[in-house]
């Protein structure tokens, strides 16, 4: 990195850090979790080089920081639903709790993939790959077509290979 | 720098996607097994998107069915006054602060293909080579016009190279070098400060990173260490180098405790052998997909005490009489 990328990015940080920082305290209930945002935040703005040429530099940033404030509920929701999943779970096959975190993981980064999925695409795309539900199967349960499963499908499958980071 | 970062193009992510559904949806017939080959041949980029998807899969795979649908079918808005009151929940049941978390360099996190602890796997590459990852190993493929290469990051391979029809070299980078497999079957481990390679078959050269004039061929039989400056005189091959491959952990009276230093690889955990077992020797062919039953075989044929401290942490000593 240069210096004259730098120079801005420390500009930036300085003239933006405290109002960001006050703007997610009021969207969140924790100071922490705000603190957090707000340096990723200014990670995100980093990692994406942030056009120098910006004209309204606080619209680029609340969009930046409402993502990941949306993430985050994202993520907290998933944690909770893996957590009642489990606990329903006969104690004899409750996974320990290395096999947990790891597996919270693998949830996570799906998840992320399959976000932004209209819910029947979603649906489709586990049905088939979860349970392993062969098209015709999926597209009887469902009372779509198979045509609409296959389209259904290569949208799922277009969007997670593309998203893969 | 992972593959998992280069942009693949719209068209390819397309044909793709394709083939996925393609795939899923019947049986191909070997008609179009040759297509699919062809087409995954034909550009480094197909061949990329093919590999993301298998990872995909990998991964999906890894997800109980009735867990994974109840979680990420779970409704995708929430209520956050619902969540808030969820919260005290969820950091009591939660055990994440508690976990040592094993850190891997950021490019292992990345890498396009791994292994978790105790986890094999065999992949054919388009060029009809195998590649085979054994536990807690990760590596990236970097084939395009001019070369096939692995970046291996963590772990151990085992590579068996095909004739390539565009003639490129079959190249593997670890941290301290680079090998240059001449028509060959080989294991490379990547250690923390250096490098070892076994070859099974014909020959592979090896080319330190520093000082890549030192090169030195390895033959076949023949194992050696290197690292960034030099390579080691080369020896035989230890009967374990390729045991794996089999499945297997190999020993001849082999001491107790280099025989836990192999086993601790295929398992999460810890196992510790006291100096009690310095004159305690292992004799015998062992599965390693079931570490846990090889400790019970030991407890029972040799004499020695395994204390188990959790499920995780196994402390072994000799028996007292």
């Amino acid at each position: 990195m240069t210096i004259s990328t730098i120079e801005p990015f420390s500009q930036t940080y300085e003239n933006h850090h405290s109002w960001i920082y006050n703007w997610l305290c009021k969207k969140l209930a924790s100071r922490d979790d705000a603190a957090d945002l707000t340096q990723d935040t200014f990670v995100k703005v980093l990692q994406r080089d942030m056009p120098e040429d910006i004209i309204e530099p606080r619209a680029y940033l609340t969009k930046i920081a409402h993502d990941l404030m949306v993430n985050f509920y994202r993520r907290k929701s998933l944690e909770q639903a893996y957590i009642e999943a489990i606990s329903q779970l006969p104690e004899a096959i409750t996974p320990s709790s290395e096999e947990r975190l790891l597996l919270l993981e693998t949830l996570q980064e799906i998840d992320e993939m399959l976000t932004t999925l209209p819910d029947h695409v979603r649906e489709t795309f586990l049905l088939s790959q979860l349970d392993g539900m062969r098209y015709k199967d999926i597209a009887a349960k469902l009372n779509v077509t198979e045509r609409t499963v296959k389209r259904y499908m290569a949208l799922a499958f277009t969007h997670c290979l593309t998203f893969a980071v | 720098m992972s593959s998992n970062s280069v942009n693949i193009p719209e068209h390819v992510i397309k044909e793709v996607v394709m083939w996925l559904v393609k795939v899923q949806d019947d049986d191909l017939t070997s008609q179009e097994q040759q297509t699919l080959l062809a087409w995954r041949n034909e550009n480094h980029l197909h061949e990329l998107a093919w590999q993301r998807a298998e990872n995909l899969g990998m991964t999906l795979q890894k997800i109980p069915p009735d867990l994974g649908k109840q979680v990420l079918g779970r409704s995708a808005t929430m209520d956050r006054r619902e969540f808030a009151k969820h919260l005290g929940l969820l950091l009591t049941l939660v055990p994440i602060g508690g976990i040592t978390y094993k850190y891997a360099p950021w490019q292992a996190v990345l890498a396009d293909i791994k292994t978790a602890t105790g986890e094999q796997r065999t992949i054919q590459l388009a060029d009809g080579s195998q590649l085979m990852l054994n536990t807690d190993s990760a590596v990236d493929l970097a084939f395009n016009d001019t070369q096939r290469l692995v970046k291996l990051y963590r772990g151990e391979i085992y590579i068996k190279t095909a004739k390539d029809s565009a003639q490129r070299p079959f190249l593997v980078q670890t941290a301290q070098g680079q090998l240059h497999a001449l028509g060959t079957e080989f294991v490379v481990r990547q250690h923390a400060d250096y490098s070892y390679l076994g070859v099974i078959d014909s020959a592979v050269d090896v080319l330190p990173k520093d000082d890549p004039q030192q090169n030195l061929i390895i033959e076949k039989g023949q194992q050696t260490r290197f690292d960034s400056t030099g390579i080691e005189a080369p020896s035989p091959l230890d009967d374990n180098a390729n045991a794996w491959i089999h499945g297997v952990i190999y020993a001849d009276n082999m001491p107790l405790s280099e025989f836990i230093s192999y086993l601790k690889r295929y398992r999460t955990g810890v196992i510790t052998c006291d100096e009690s077992c310095d004159d305690i020797y292992v004799s015998g062919s062992f599965q390693i997909n079931d570490p846990e039953h090889i400790l019970h075989v030991l407890e029972k044929t040799r004499p020695i005490e395994i204390e188990w401290r959790t499920r995780f942490w196994a402390k072994i000593s000799k028996k007292q009489h």
